[in-house]
């Protein structure tokens, strides 16, 4: 067993990130008292937040070779958390990047909307790390109550209240649920760490509690990643809350429910039950009522929300496989899908700025009027849709081909079959973009959502072209699971 | 003689009033209300199952003290939300909060 202040070095990324919300805090509290212009934007704290992220990656790029629990194993350091905890930071970057100009009428609150982007990436990275039921869900509570401020943050709009309303419903009943559920796995086991749980699962019959504790826990991560029967909240949420906000919801807190799926389900597969099957059929129910729903939306903020419940559908194609690739493709996926959907909610804060809408027919010739955004969009959606070249494809060729290894051949033609449906309304609003005519005034983009545009553009043509580095990544992070 | 089974007992029919409100309330503050029922549920579930299962480690009477503050933080939460809402909108009525149809 380490000394704890030795275990506590372990955590540098962690405790990095929650000093730089602080810090940011309180600098912005400082520099209110000393101005007396109050309301004046303040750009230069999301840098510092995007400065503290940085710093933290750095300093999980420096642990990456360390692989220990920590605390009696309630904190576990492996390949996956150090994948997870890369992939949380470059989500809370972008993210930060792209909320700098969309906050006009906030810019007085703005240092309390980058703290809590932070600390919701600083609960998205323990949760990567966290081995013990009762931590994720503290890990999980970090996470959420966060994200609940973030989605009412535009108080004065009705929309943004109700759809805060609404998550935080959903939050509160899922995590009862969620708790209950844990209680009873700690009380039927006798104990609540996930390395003790395996091994005690390995030895004991299923238990009708236990089983209703295993069942209440999937509920509680279906939620989070937005799956199918979990899913109906996410397009309310998605349109109401502030742009910046959905991007952040769309991936990281939908990677984090993955995160802490991907551990409790490894240490969970020796029970009696038909895990292919559970997660294949969530899987297609997941893909097709996405698409179709997605098929109908005028508003593109609900067509990335519908689209995203169907991608969440092909990363649990990717965890229906349960083999060590299959888990490697659903990472890799992760990925590849991260920066797209950012690259799309980027280019869609920029119109939306110009424009003052999200209504797909406003999009009319947009790309005489802002040709990099609109091609950012492009590429986004493409990717989404799967075209090669791109990371989509990649993404979807690997959880496709795993799944058919897998033997789970009903499931990849169910994914083909949707991924032909998707492309229609991707290109949808591509063909709205470039083909009919409309106003001519240019739209201005600004410096950082030009910059935010080209690193997840650049992120989608590297992970489409050179797959390689991030598969690697993907595959020790998978062996690390099985093997450790 | 009180044995486990009771407490647990307890706690089950304590979470299935809580949830069974949470489904049938109209009023958001009435689901939040429902949601601490579930919570203390929780709650004796835990304390219940460290005595009798793990009394050594006592994780759960620990992890009690947690939720009761991550409770808390819930509650003030979700009544500030209801205050916001209030001012802007006047309703406290989930069924007639339907601007966006899901």
């Amino acid at each position: 067993m380490a000394d704890p202040t030795v275990a506590l070095t372990f955590l540098a990324p962690e405790i990095i990130v929650a000093l730089t919300g602080a810090l940011v805090l309180v600098i912005d509290l400082i520099w209110i008292r000393s101005t007396d212009a109050p309301n004046t934007p303040r750009p230069w704290l999301a840098y510092l937040s995007i400065a503290g992220l940085g710093l933290a990656a750095g300093a999980v790029i420096g642990l990456a070779g360390v692989q220990t629990t920590l605390f009696e194993g309630i904190v576990i350091l492996d390949p996956l958390s150090t994948f997870f905890k890369l992939l949380f930071l470059a989500i809370g970057m972008i993210v930060l990047l792209i909320s700098v100009d969309p906050l006009p009428g906030f810019s007085k609150w703005s240092a309390e909307f980058f703290a809590l982007i932070v600390w919701c990436t600083l609960g998205n990275m323990l949760l990567a790390s966290a081995a013990e039921l009762f931590t994720i869900f503290l890990c999980l509570q970090l996470t959420s109550l966060p994200l609940i401020v973030l989605i009412g943050y535009a108080k004065r709009d009705p929309l943004s209240s109700e759809a805060s309303l609404k998550y935080l419903l959903l939050v509160l009943v899922s995590t009862a649920v969620l708790l209950y559920g844990m209680t009873l796995v700690y009380g039927a086991l006798g104990t609540s760490t996930i390395s003790e749980i395996g091994k005690v699962l390995a030895e004991q019959r299923l238990t009708p509690v236990l089983a209703l504790g295993l069942v209440l826990l999937l509920t509680g991560f279906g939620f989070k990643i937005t799956a199918v029967p979990f899913q109906y909240w996410v397009p309310d949420v998605y349109e109401g809350a502030p742009s910046p906000v959905t991007a952040f919801l769309s991936v990281g807190s939908k990677f984090a429910g993955f995160a802490l799926a991907l551990r409790i389900i490894v240490t969970g597969l020796d029970i009696p039950l038909n895990w292919h099957l559970i997660f294949g059929v969530m899987a297609a129910l997941s893909m097709t009522l996405g698409n179709l729903g997605a098929l109908r939306q005028t508003n593109i903020k609900r067509m990335l929300a519908y689209s995203g419940i169907a991608q969440a559908g092909y990363l649990l194609v990717g965890l229906a496989a349960l083999s060590e690739m299959g888990i490697a493709s659903l990472l890799f996926y992760t990925a590849a899908y991260g920066f797209a959907n950012l690259l799309a909610f980027t280019a869609v804060i920029v119109f939306a700025n110009a424009t003052g809408s999200y209504e797909i027919s406003d999009y009319a010739g947009l790309a005489r009027r802002a040709p990099l955004a609109s091609f950012a969009l492009t590429v986004a959606l493409l990717s989404l849709g799967g075209l090669p070249l791109l990371a989509g494809f990649m993404a979807k060729f690997y959880v496709f081909l795993f799944a058919a290894q897998a033997g789970l051949i009903w499931l990849v033609a169910v994914g083909v079959v949707n991924s032909v449906i998707a492309l229609y309304y991707y290109l949808r609003v591509i063909w709205q973009l470039y083909v009919p005519e409309g106003s001519l005034d240019p739209i201005s983009v600004a410096p950082r959502a030009g910059l935010a545009m080209s690193v997840c553009a650049v992120g989608v043509f590297a992970i489409g072209v050179f797959p390689e580095p991030v598969l690697r990544a993907s595959q020790m992070a998978a062996s690390a699971l099985f093997g450790g | 003689m009180i044995t486990l089974n009771h407490y647990l007992i307890l706690a089950a029919m304590l979470f299935c009033i809580g949830l069974f409100g949470v489904l049938t309330s109209k009023s958001a503050l009435r689901v939040v209300i429902c949601v601490e029922l579930v919570l203390n549920a929780v709650n004796i579930n835990l304390a219940a199952f460290s005595v009798y299962v793990a009394p050594r480690e006592a994780v759960g009477v620990n992890f009690v003290i947690f939720l009761m503050v991550v409770a808390a933080a819930e509650v003030g939460l979700a009544l500030a939300l209801l205050i916001t809402l209030n001012r802007t909108s006047d309703i406290s009525a989930i069924d007639r909060i339907t601007r966006m149809k899901g």
